[in-house]
């Protein structure tokens, strides 16, 4: 596989991870050329005892720890994705739509604890096996079960509180 | 450990945990992304980037494919910033290639009047200008290694900073720099190599972006992150390429006075430009 092959083959997987890592979408682009440049630059000392996905995947989770500490990320401005050109009202709607849920999403993965947030989205969302992601944060096993536990408690719990917001607000109540 | 079940498998069908881990798995980066980070990436790493090997997993290979790796290793290194502002400027230059091939009489037609008709680059008149817009070039391999592999390594930490103290890797920098006008000259001197090399790509990645815009049409958006950018990066070593994609956005919107406006205070700005033949011609065209 050769380098281009590579970031082709993880480039989604590695900016869905900085996304859902904390890294804002003006930032994610930069954070991820960030991830693929220390790829290269740490290309001679990958031995192969993970997966390049694996190893990838803790390179990003390192950059999205920066950026969440950065000036950067606090700058952070969501705006609208820039190729925004469809005059499909319905395309538009299911946009609109999807942003409002992946918005929502991260809202709830922001109050997790960082340490619980990798293993839920590691594991939930990109399909990791528990023994990879071990390996990866250097964890036992038993450590990622449990902190999945406690975050797809955490995360029922806030989606939750949200809908029952949500349908106070629809009743006329308000917060 | 037995892996648990995924919890999608396990939810209720209409769960709103359900809902968002769905949108969650099948969030996918904005249309064209891709290839706008893989032309900003190819900048930054220079060519060798495109033809080093990973190591596929097992220990024995990793010799012959240190071998190649650190040659790519030591290429980008090389680059330093100031191959990497060349190749910026090649990169960006093959942005905005597209102003040249809107050139000449055609230009008017095709810019002005929003056709979509190729046409070859006019000749040159002005003696400053070259024969035509340079293509994107491929990113000059640098010649000399200047750095071991294992200073890299030491960048391995997301956070570490790129050792970017090589006289070599410095005197590139600079030499680039230099050749700039002193108007031209990056405000960000002080910028480490590291900062100065994300800084370039970012740059790089930004006028990628835009033409991307062009292309297709969202010359209002183009138009508006330009300015943005005008605002917060006036002093951009990309100014330049920056400037002639706002006269290529303001054409492809059809504002003709306000792209001539711009063009003119482009020759002005610009008077040794590769542009600065096509920006003279959008001017004398009706």
């Amino acid at each position: 596989m050769d380098f281009e092959e590579l970031y082709r083959t993880h480039h989604d997987f590695v900016w869905r991870t900085l996304r859902r890592m904390g890294v804002g979408e003006r930032d994610a682009m930069d954070a991820g050329q960030k991830v693929f440049l220390i790829a290269h630059r740490r290309l001679s000392m990958f031995d192969g005892r993970s997966t390049v996905k694996t190893w990838l995947c803790g390179i990003a989770l390192r950059v999205a720890s920066d950026y969440r500490r950065s000036a950067i990320s606090r700058r952070e401005v969501l705006v609208a994705d820039a190729p925004c050109d469809s005059s499909r009202e319905a395309d538009q709607l299911r946009r609109l739509e999807e942003r409002e849920r992946l918005a929502t999403l991260d809202e709830v993965l922001s109050e997790m604890p960082v340490e619980q947030r990798a293993v839920f989205v590691l594991f939930e969302l990109e399909e990791m096996s528990g023994e990879e992601i071990a390996t990866m944060l250097a964890v036992p096993e038993g450590t990622v079960r449990s902190r999945l536990r406690l975050a797809r408690r955490a995360f029922s719990k806030s989606v939750t509180m949200r809908q029952g917001q949500a349908v106070r607000i629809a009743a006329g109540g308000g917060s | 450990m037995t892996n648990p079940k995924r919890w999608l498998d396990e939810l209720p069908l209409e769960s709103h945990e359900r809902e968002l881990l769905l949108v969650g798995k099948a969030a996918r980066p904005a249309e064209g992304t891709l290839e706008v980070n893989w032309q900003a990436l190819s900048a930054a790493l220079g060519a060798a980037a495109a033809s080093s090997t990973v190591v596929s997993g097992v220990a024995a290979q990793s010799v012959s494919a240190s071998a190649k790796v650190g040659s790519s290793l030591v290429a980008s290194k090389a680059a330093g910033t100031g191959l990497l502002l060349i190749a910026a400027k090649s990169l960006a230059l093959g942005v905005v290639a597209g102003l040249a091939v809107m050139g000449g009489a055609s230009m008017a037609e095709r810019a002005i009047g929003g056709g979509v008709r190729a046409a070859t680059p006019q000749s040159v008149r002005n003696p400053r200008a070259p024969a035509a817009l340079p293509a994107p070039t491929p990113f000059a391999a640098p010649t000399a290694a200047p750095l071991a592999a294992d200073s890299l390594a030491s960048a391995s930490s997301p956070s570490a900073t790129v050792p970017g103290s090589s006289l070599r890797a410095r005197s590139l920098a600079n030499g680039a720099a230099s050749t700039l006008p002193a108007s031209r000259a990056p405000a960000t001197s002080t910028l480490s190599a590291e900062e100065r090399t994300a800084s370039l790509s970012r740059q790089a990645r930004e006028l990628a972006e835009l033409k991307h815009l062009i292309d297709n049409g969202a010359t209002t958006e183009a138009l508006r992150r330009l300015d943005e950018i005008r605002s917060t990066d006036a002093a951009s070593v990309l100014a330049e390429e920056r400037d002639a994609l706002q006269v290529q956005a303001l054409a492809r919107a059809q504002r003709r006075p306000e792209a001539r406006a711009a063009a003119r205070r482009f020759l002005l700005r610009y008077p040794a430009s590769p542009y600065f033949e096509t920006m003279r011609q959008l001017l004398t065209e009706e």
